[in-house]
């Protein structure tokens, strides 16, 4: 008898799972109708929203978040609401990878890929053979868009240091240039090996090389003395903000004067100096985005940004974010898909007329004006910032 | 003797490399001053590891997160509730030898007969229960520690500068280990400490109370601790919950290189570490200083065991 219970109980759990299989495969309409008649665009983002790397994930999930509100707000996009989908990736390319197929399984028709680097190249890989449109707002790793679906908003690594060599040049900023970075950060790497090679080319003299590791990022005294005898006009720091408040602090107790020249990783550092920030008077900075900025969208967005999130002031990731829903609604208003035309379109085909409009479009969002090539970088003209009496101007 | 032809060879050797090396004599000096106002706050450091080695015999790995908890009292004294930078400092000193006799009292004490591997893994725990709980009042933002006295830098010549910082640092130390030396060597209680440290049994039985002298032990390197935090916070200012791992690690190897139980050796050690970590930056690399001076102490381990300056201890049978 008891054997008997035992089969049973085991059939039913074997038709319950046999059942549950089934459920999901309920023929589902591709396209899904609103209540007032819209059809939704499901977006879908997937990024570090728990561990080490949250602060980034949650930055470009609440940028999105925002741009999605305020389009739906304004009545969507050629018959489309919008609606974002999240996934947490624990910044693990495995879990990202497992992500996208979740998302796709919710109905997900375009994708912002991942936050990181490492993550977006597993989703790009994953999402190869759907067709599926994505555009990274911060996957900066030059390998990491490989296909010709794939865009990212925000710059590769080493184009900045090719910009930042060339804006160094046509100011006139300085003939001889030092370099202070932490060499064990691929940001930094990849930045110092194209600035050097475009200052060579523009007859810009290096004159120091001076590097530090995150095991070392504490005492910079000798790095500062080396700068200082090698008689260098400007330090090139295309660092991160909380590296460069200290060596800021540690060049203004030496008395060290010297120009300052870093990219986009300074955003924030009047913030990180704090009652320092006199130390960072004077520092130039080159970055397509800059939250203290007096610019219409950029200014538009940060005040916006605030009023939702108590206050927090958006870092770049944030409005790369922002950008990346505003640049997929440009790219549908492009491709002249809308609610009418779409229902009977099946999803590789809706993403394929993105694709093609992608290298079609010019965006003007937060960070800056941009275009697209056809292998999915994006163009920008940032912005020289210059720190005076503790916010930014434009330098011209 | 041998001491000294040892500690010879090691410095001829340090000055063949350097004077390879220098194209300019000021730069050296530069460096020099560099190393020993960075290698006096190891010493500061090295001289609680040392101290409470001596006495205890077990290696406290928590110390160099009291630098961290006085770094922050400073901060929290001077920058959030405005007090003049002297009462800060004397806040944090006293909160930090209180805070190194409760640690003594609530984690070490139990374990006075227990295994050396079970107190090195209780002070592990404290190392982290101590940053944590930093991380937990004051998040992982890094704080600036503000300006408590401002002296100008002194400019040498035409490449020489010393910081305001630097020479606050050096001045600093010069009082508090010569303060330190006369206080063991001239006092009851240092005496009593010593007593200790060369043999507990016998100091009990001559009537030392060896836990008060212990506790005393943990509240004067903890003060040691809180006078490097407040060197660390001059030259460094930003600190951040995991400030005291590096610069406590530093100074455990450089306790161990002048010898540990030496105090001394703790002061030599500190300051020569200071000064080979400066140099190997200035002219070998920045990326491989800590592999040299961990070299280093490989090397005076292998050729002297007991360090720079520490004794030959027999084994009692």
């Amino acid at each position: 008898m008891k054997i008997n219970i035992k089969k049973i109980f085991a059939g039913v759990l074997a038709l319950a799972l046999v059942l549950t299989c089934f459920t999901g495969c309920g023929k589902k309409e591709t396209w899904q109708k609103t209540d007032d008649g819209k059809v939704v665009l499901e977006i879908g983002f997937i990024g570090p929203l728990t561990g080490e790397y949250a602060n980034y994930g949650i930055s470009v999930r609440n940028g999105a978040k925002l741009a999605v509100e305020e389009i739906n707000k304004n009545g969507g996009v050629n018959g489309f609401e919008l609606k974002l989908l999240e996934a947490d990736s624990e910044a693990s390319g495995e879990k990202a990878s497992a992500a996208y197929g979740k998302l796709i399984d919710d109905g997900m028709k375009l994708s912002m890929g991942g936050v990181l680097s490492g993550e977006t190249k597993d989703i790009v890989a994953a999402a190869k053979d759907d067709g599926i449109l994505i555009l990274s707002a911060s996957a900066s790793a030059l390998d990491c868009i490989g296909e010709s679906n794939a865009f990212r908003l925000c710059f590769n690594d080493p184009q900045q240091g090719e910009i930042a060599a060339q804006a160094i040049y046509d100011k006139k900023l300085a003939n001889k240039v030092a370099i202070l970075y932490d060499n064990g950060n691929d940001y930094c790497v990849g930045n110092v090996e194209t600035f050097t090679r475009k200052a060579g080319e523009l007859g810009i003299e290096i004159v120091s090389t001076q590097t530090f590791t995150e095991s070392t990022n504490t005492d910079f005294t000798t790095q500062l003395t080396a700068i200082k005898n090698s008689g260098a006009e400007l330090v090139f720091i295309p660092i991160y903000a909380a590296d460069a408040a200290k060596i800021l602090r540690q060049a203004a107790q030496m008395q060290l004067d010297i120009d300052w020249f870093g990219a986009d990783g300074l955003d924030g550092l009047i913030k990180k100096c704090g009652d320092n920030v006199a130390d960072a008077e004077g520092v130039l900075l080159l970055t397509p985005f800059y939250a203290d900025s007096e610019e219409g969208v950029t200014k538009s967005f940060v005040d916006a940004y605030k009023a939702k999130y108590d206050g927090v002031v958006p870092d770049q990731f944030a409005a790369d974010g922002y950008d990346v829903i505003y640049a997929m609604v440009e790219a549908i208003k492009q491709a002249g898909v809308n609610s009418e035309n779409v229902i009977d379109m099946a999803i590789s085909d809706f993403n394929s007329k993105l694709v093609a409009a992608m290298t079609k479009i010019e965006v003007n969002g937060a960070t800056g004006k941009m275009t697209w090539t056809a292998d999915g970088e994006t163009f920008k003209t940032p912005k020289i910032l210059k720190i005076e009496d503790g916010k930014t101007v434009v330098v011209d | 003797m041998r001491k000294c032809v040892y500690v010879g060879f090691i410095v001829k050797n340090i000055l063949t490399i350097i004077f390879r090396k220098v194209t300019q004599v000021t730069n050296l000096i530069v460096t020099l001053i560099q190393g020993i106002s960075l290698g006096s706050i190891y010493a500061l450091i090295a001289l609680g590891y040392t101290m409470v080695y001596g006495i205890a015999k077990m290696l406290n790995f928590a110390h160099g997160d009291i630098i961290m908890v006085g770094a922050y009292l400073i901060y929290t004294s001077v920058a959030l509730a405005h007090c003049s930078p002297i009462l800060g400092i004397l806040i944090s000193v006293a909160s930090c030898a209180l805070l190194g006799i409760v640690i003594e009292f609530l984690a070490y004490r139990l374990l006075r007969r227990a295994s050396s591997l079970s107190v090195l893994i209780t002070a592990i725990g404290v190392s982290y229960f101590l940053q944590n709980i930093a991380l937990l009042v004051f998040g992982s933002e890094p704080k600036s520690i503000p300006v408590l006295f401002n002296i100008p830098a002194i400019q040498i010549g035409n490449s020489i500068t010393i910081t305001g910082e630097t020479m606050l640092t050096l001045g600093l130390t010069v009082i508090i280990m010569t303060a330190l030396t006369i206080f063991i060597n001239k006092t009851k209680l240092g005496k009593a400490m010593r007593a200790v440290s060369e043999d507990k049994d016998a100091a009990m039985l001559m009537g030392i109370n060896v836990n008060r002298t212990i506790s005393i032990t943990f509240a004067i390197g903890s003060i040691m601790a809180a006078f490097a935090s407040l060197c660390y916070g001059i030259s460094y200012t930003y600190i951040k919950p995991t400030t005291g791992s590096m610069p406590g690690i530093k100074a455990f190897t450089a306790a161990v290189f002048g010898g540990i139980g030496s105090i001394p050796g703790a002061m030599l050690g500190g300051i020569l570490l200071g000064v080979i970590e400066k140099l190997s930056m200035a002219y070998i690399s920045t990326q491989f200083t800590d592999a040299i001076v961990f070299g280093v102490l490989i090397l005076v381990l292998i050729i002297k065991p007991t360090g720079l300056l520490g004794k030959q201890i027999r084994e009692k049978v």
